[in-house]
């Protein structure tokens, strides 16, 4: 009887160690999934913070392996790591007790202004065939002088002349952009046949807000059209309608602001900008009519040195009955400077020159329209934290 | 006056054992009858936890490859109502010295039909499933390299409760999807999977599985 007791209890003894070993192996799975999974999260929270650190003007850098910041229970390290003078590459590890896990964020600086890009559509941006962006920089000398790259139909410039859109990109046949195409977060950048872009498509990781426009109140001085050379001295002024005149000049001294309802320069007019002693800003409220062979420009041929603000509204809304503004860049007309048209659509003919930047609420570059992005303008300092985007993230292998 | 004495051998009496005998009888049918009339139950619910199993294994694999994926590297580009039953993408392997991303090779992950089966609309493996599928992973996807991962087998044909009629029919927003969908929505990636497993008597069970990730880059 007692060895039949015996046999049982050595039995069930068995039985219980193996269960025992079974359901100790299993729980030990389930830590080592739990902490690994655990340790993917802390690295996560020290990329974030990491991140925050570099958008509020810090370093990246948190902590050591020898002393990694404590999050709860769990611990983690940044290492930062500059690849470029714009690129960051921030490398967070996070630890869990036995667990480890490290994650890569690489991040570019993007300069601080919005005058980054040669054409820049809110909701769309659409190049024609034979359509062209590349860039220079105007503080290095002029765009014919740096126009020597490639040959033929390839001759460029710079190649960061960069287009964008909070929207779609479109390259018809044989567009050229010598720089990146960057549409809207979840947009994309349509290439057509020989068209080409010579860096990246990817979508950017945010969209541009583009400032509010407000209008300064002058005094209104009324119309003027320039039927003769004539030269006005710097101040501020409004005119109601100014028309310069077929192949006359209008010089204006800077600085200068000037507000105007409609603006047109008819066929082979100038406006030339004297900023020896400052810049020139133009608001435009109504209509805008570049006629052909045309040119708003600088003296010294720097974008940075002459702002145009058109305030138009071409688009029809459906819930609004108004009378649409015109918005004309015709063919052959050459622009030196910035443009910021919020709320225009912008066609611009073929044989339009572009030197600078322009931001529209859409922009369509028609066949053989030029735009040369002026690197100069990312050089003016703006006062607001520096903002990243996102290029590069991966889990890198956790080794000890 | 003689106490009588008790019987130096002690234990239990015959009507004991046989009393003891009668309800571990009894109880043991008892036992007997529920399991018999559970065991279908209980395999069905051995089949759904095993379906559940392999989905939720299958789709956090499939999470894990795509997180790292660049939008502008998909393949289709499942943005439409339909989806996309394959996709084709590259991970970042890190930057430059110019701060130029590197792209891996392209990475697939596709269904195609299971082992032993055709889609041919019959059950050719014998396994009671018609046309059932398999998901699987092939790195360097197009390349001398490729290697294929299998990642889950007998993937349903389609999604639960659609059909193959051009309109969404069990209204999660995807039309005629397959047992292996992805949908993109912005940064953001839907994956449903959905996986069968044999049940008792012969039946099969369906255990689908939906989860959303945001792509990096």
């Amino acid at each position: 009887m007692l060895s039949i007791v015996a046999v049982m209890l050595l039995a069930m003894s068995g039985l219980a160690v193996a269960l025992l070993r079974t359901s100790k192996a299993s729980s030990s799975l389930q830590r080592q999934d739990r902490e690994n999974a655990h340790a993917r999260y802390v690295a996560q929270a020290g990329l974030s913070t990491a991140m925050f650190n570099l958008q509020t003007g810090h370093s990246g850098a948190l902590g050591t392996e020898q002393t990694p910041v404590r999050w709860d229970r769990s611990q983690y390290y940044v290492t930062q790591q500059n690849v470029t003078p714009e690129v960051i590459r921030l490398t967070a590890t996070g630890l869990d007790d036995r667990a480890g896990a490290r994650q890569e964020l690489v991040v570019r600086q993007l300069p601080n202004t919005i005058w980054r890009f040669g054409a820049f559509g809110l909701e769309r941006l659409h190049l024609d065939s034979n359509a062209r962006v590349d860039s220079y920089n105007s503080d290095t000398g002029t765009y014919t002088v740096q126009n020597v790259n490639g040959t033929g139909t390839n001759k460029h410039a710079n190649p960061n002349g960069d287009v964008g859109s909070n929207g779609n990109i479109s390259l018809d046949q044989n567009a050229k952009v010598w720089g990146d195409a960057a549409p809207g977060p979840s947009h994309s950048a349509t290439v057509l046949g020989n068209a080409f872009v010579t860096g990246s498509t990817s979508a950017a990781s945010s969209t541009m807000v583009a400032p509010t426009v407000t209008v300064p109140n002058y005094t209104s001085l009324g119309p003027l059209t320039v039927s003769s050379t004539t030269t006005l001295p710097s101040g501020n002024r409004t005119y109601t309608d100014l028309v310069v005149g077929t192949n006359k000049t209008l010089n204006i001294t800077g600085p200068a602001n000037i507000v105007i309802s409609n603006l047109t320069l008819q066929s082979g007019a100038k406006i030339k900008v004297d900023a020896t002693n400052g810049i020139v800003e133009f608001w435009v409220i109504d209509n805008f009519i570049l006629n052909s062979n045309s040119e708003i420009a600088p003296t010294n041929y720097k974008s940075k040195n002459l702002r145009l603000n058109l305030l138009s509204d071409n688009v029809i809304n459906p819930e609004m009955n108004v009378v649409l503004d015109t918005v004309s860049f015709d063919s052959n007309s050459k622009f030196f400077g910035t443009i910021l048209a919020p709320s225009a659509a912008i066609v611009v003919n073929s044989n339009f020159e572009m030197f600078g930047s322009m931001i529209a609420r859409s922009v369509d570059l028609h066949s053989n329209a030029n735009f040369h992005f002026d690197e100069a303008l990312m050089n003016a300092t703006g006062t607001s934290l520096p903002t990243f985007e996102t290029i590069s993230w991966r889990e890198v292998p956790y080794a000890h | 006056m003689r106490i009588p004495r008790r019987s130096s051998r002690s234990g239990f009496t015959l009507l004991e054992v046989a009393i003891v005998a009668i309800i571990v009888s009894v109880v043991l049918a008892a036992v007997g009858l529920f399991e018999l009339s559970n065991r279908k139950t209980l395999q069905q619910f051995s089949a759904v936890g095993t379906a559940q199993d392999h989905a939720h294994k299958a789709l956090e694999k499939v999470l894990t490859e795509l997180e790292g994926a660049s939008i502008s590297t998909l393949v289709p580009d499942p943005t439409g109502a339909l989806g996309a039953d394959e996709i084709v993408y590259q991970k970042s392997t890190g930057v430059n010295s110019s701060g130029i991303v590197v792209w891996s090779t392209r990475t697939r992950i596709a269904m195609a039909a299971d082992d032993g089966e055709l889609l041919n609309g019959a059950d050719d493996n014998g396994n009671g499933m018609t046309d059932e599928r398999k998901l699987s992973i092939t790195y360097n996807y197009g390349t001398g390299a490729a290697r294929t991962v299998t990642i889950a087998h007998r993937i349903c044909t389609l999604f639960p409760e659609e059909l193959a009629n051009g309109t969404d029919d069990n209204g999660n927003g995807v039309i005629d999807e397959k047992g292996f969908n992805v949908q993109r929505v912005g940064n953001l990636l839907s994956l449903r999977l959905a996986i069968s497993a044999l049940g008792g008597g012969g039946k099969w069970v369906t255990w689908s599985e939906t989860s959303t990730l945001r792509l990096r880059n």
